[in-house]
């Protein structure tokens, strides 16, 4: 049979056609996400996402006939199961139906996968582990040593943990990411969380649909802790709209027990206030924000007029705008909101992350590096150790950088790199300051 | 700060989506991990890395991670561009790659693993015939060879001209015009035994 090219291109196109062009506009953006997680968190190691599936049995036949076997002298040991493979890293392993299966690494933490589930290690060094989780459950027992910075990957997710103990349940197909914290603090970010994430202390019970953009928060317990009680003082749980005031102010979000948080699929905020429905009827700005419609509520606010709202709102409602404005992408709107917080309430802690999140409209949306710079700078001044102060620092000399402040750039550089040396901006440091390659 | 303050600030914010980036701005943004330059790398090239990817595999269990690899081969090697204004073609070429690599390893895994965790084509309820016209699409062309499966894909699905499938698979134009042809006599070699697919081919009227 011989096809004129022609004809061939025809059944081509046909075909292409029937086949489709991929992914959702959802998926699509679940995929920005974890690219910009990527991006942010600066990995340039090669991590293969791809998930063979492997049987645990299968995956050590083929890691110990093929393995890249290596001893860095900064490297972190580990074993899968009970075989004592010296090292394992890019190697995808799936526990069987029937048992977990741990992962035990030199430093004494343990990573169990349970039924099914599979994952590898794509990096360990003593100072950081990469971990990508495929599908399933594992249970994480890291060691509170503090000196390794552990990451995991699940789909558009990234959760970042130092010493700590949870459980993660990934499911691929649905993009749903379901986190429960027993011990210590896990950062979370990705889809449908906000760039900086949410920090889970323990008791936290965390779901997140990355197809649907929902986060739901809930507390199950809350233990005695104190690497939590330490920790939770400086978490910021503004990425999903839920202020630490908000929690405080109302002590059963601490001790109410909600075993089917799925069920939920929304932030427990407002605390089961009546809230008041606008005249006619409809929803109000802060309805809407509760259900995720953040256009809609910055257009229902601005005709309920917004210069009053920023006047008389308080002090959560503002913030609630705020966020609102910004994940609807009004960044002028968001920049006046939270210029208005910062004078209205300049001795709420929010107000320094107000003057964070400015710095970052004014440097990724914006392009101003020098108006960036100064908001930074005012949030350094105002919370020198505050939860952001590391990544103030390293966004300020970046800022300089871009902005051609060269001097600048290399003092920051230099006091970042003496204050965060193993922070996720010292390579850029190292190359500012004249120290890096 | 006073509300007059507070104006003039803001005077000259407007709710644009930012400027977009030249290439080169957009590949030191991405070397600088700025989030900005990531995003604005995926609303330009996102879109076609999940299509590409989506037509030379057909709808797969591993489509979003073997996506998330292209990205994660893209920021690992991006140093290493040398033809910034060939950027667009860079891109295709690390997503052809990509999936290369992926279907080369597949064949060896499949001779120690068994395959069960891949899906064929896309189902459409609606339209069962289209599934089933897809499904045997991919039957045929999980017979060739990689290098000739990915080539008929750029070439008959993705419409790719003789330049553009060079630059994907880092040929040179002859080699490249050369192994079009052989993917074509290989696929047309294949597609006979396929009664079903014949048909359609021939509803397309120029086959002898």
């Amino acid at each position: 049979m011989s096809i004129e090219d022609k004809s061939l291109e025809n059944f081509g196109r046909q075909m292409a056609k029937d086949i489709g062009a991929g992914s959702s506009p959802e998926e699509l953006k679940c995929q920005e996400e974890a690219f910009v997680s990527l991006v942010s968190a600066g990995m340039s190691s090669p991590a293969r996402r791809l998930a063979p599936v492997l049987s645990a049995a299968a995956a050590l036949a083929i890691g110990l006939a093929s393995l890249y076997f290596f001893t860095r002298p900064d490297s972190l040991s580990f074993r899968i199961g009970q075989v004592t493979s010296e090292r394992a890293e890019n190697v995808w392993v799936k526990a069987p139906t029937e048992e977990p299966l741990p992962v035990y690494f030199a430093d004494g933490s343990q990573i169990t996968l349970n039924a099914n589930t599979a994952m590898r290690v794509v990096r360990a060094d003593v100072d950081e582990v990469y971990i990508d989780l495929s599908q399933g459950e594992i249970d994480a027992m890291i060691n509170s040593g503090g000196e390794t910075r552990w990451t995991m990957h699940a789909g558009p997710y990234r959760m970042t943990v130092l010493g700590t103990s949870f459980t993660a349940n990934w499911t691929s197909s649905e993009m749903v990411l379901d986190v429960t914290v027993h011990k210590g603090v896990v950062l979370v970010q990705g889809a449908g969380l906000n760039d900086h994430g949410i920090k889970l202390a323990a008791g936290d019970v965390l779901h997140a649909n990355g197809k649907r953009r929902l986060v739901s928060l809930n507390t199950i317990t809350r233990q005695h802790d104190t690497d939590a009680q330490s920790w939770s003082s400086s978490i910021d749980r503004s990425a999903v709209g839920t202020p630490d005031q908000d929690r405080q102010a109302d002590p059963k979000s601490e001790l109410t027990i909600r075993p089917d948080s799925r069920s939920r699929g929304k932030l427990p905020s407002h605390h089961g206030r009546s809230l008041r429905r606008s005249p006619a009827g409809q929803p109000t700005w802060i309805e809407l924000y509760q259900q995720d419609r953040y256009g809609e509520a910055i257009d229902r606010a601005k005709a309920q007029g917004l210069d009053q709202l920023m006047r008389t709102s308080s002090k959560r409602d503002l913030w609630y705008l705020a966020d609102a404005a910004r994940n609807a992408g009004q960044l002028a709107t968001a920049t006046n909101i939270l210029t208005t917080y910062r004078r209205r309430f300049s001795r709420s802690p929010k107000a320094h992350l107000a003057a964070f999140l400015l710095g970052r409209i004014a440097f990724e949306h914006r392009r101003n590096p020098a108006r960036a710079a100064r908001w930074f700078k005012t949030y350094l001044n105002e919370a020198k150790n505050g939860p952001l102060a590391e990544e103030a620092l390293g966004r300020l000399m970046v800022a300089y950088d871009e902005g051609g402040a060269a001097t600048q750039a290399q003092k920051t550089a230099r006091q970042y790199l003496s204050r965060h040396p193993k922070g996720s901006y010292a390579k850029l440091a190292k190359y500012i300051a004249g120290d890096g390659k | 700060m006073n509300q007059k303050g507070v104006k003039n600030e803001l005077a000259d914010v407007i709710d644009l989506p930012g400027p977009a980036l030249s290439n080169q701005e957009l590949v030191r943004g991405l070397i600088r991990r700025e989030t900005y330059a990531a995003r604005q790398f995926h609303q330009r090239f996102g879109a076609r890395i999940d299509r590409l990817v989506w037509r030379l595999l057909g709808a797969d269990t591993e489509h979003h991670d073997l996506v998330h690899q292209v990205y994660v081969n893209i920021l690992s090697s991006i140093r290493s561009l040398r033809k910034i204004e060939s950027l667009s073609d860079w891109v295709n070429s690390v997503t052809f790659r990509t999936v290369r690599k992926e279907l080369r390893n597949r064949k060896v895994r499949r001779l120690m693993v068994p395959s069960t965790d891949h899906v064929d084509a896309a189902e459409d309820n609606a339209n069962p015939q289209k599934a089933v016209y897809i499904r045997r699409f991919y039957a045929v062309l999980a017979q060739l060879e990689v290098e000739d499966r990915m080539i008929f894909v750029l070439r008959y699905l993705e419409g790719h001209s003789l330049e553009e499938v060079a630059a994907a698979g880092q040929y040179s134009l002859s080699t490249a015009k050369r192994r079009i042809k052989r993917a074509k006599e290989e696929f047309e070699s294949r597609v006979i035994t396929d009664p079903i697919l014949v048909s359609v081919l021939k509803s397309f009227s120029h086959v002898h």
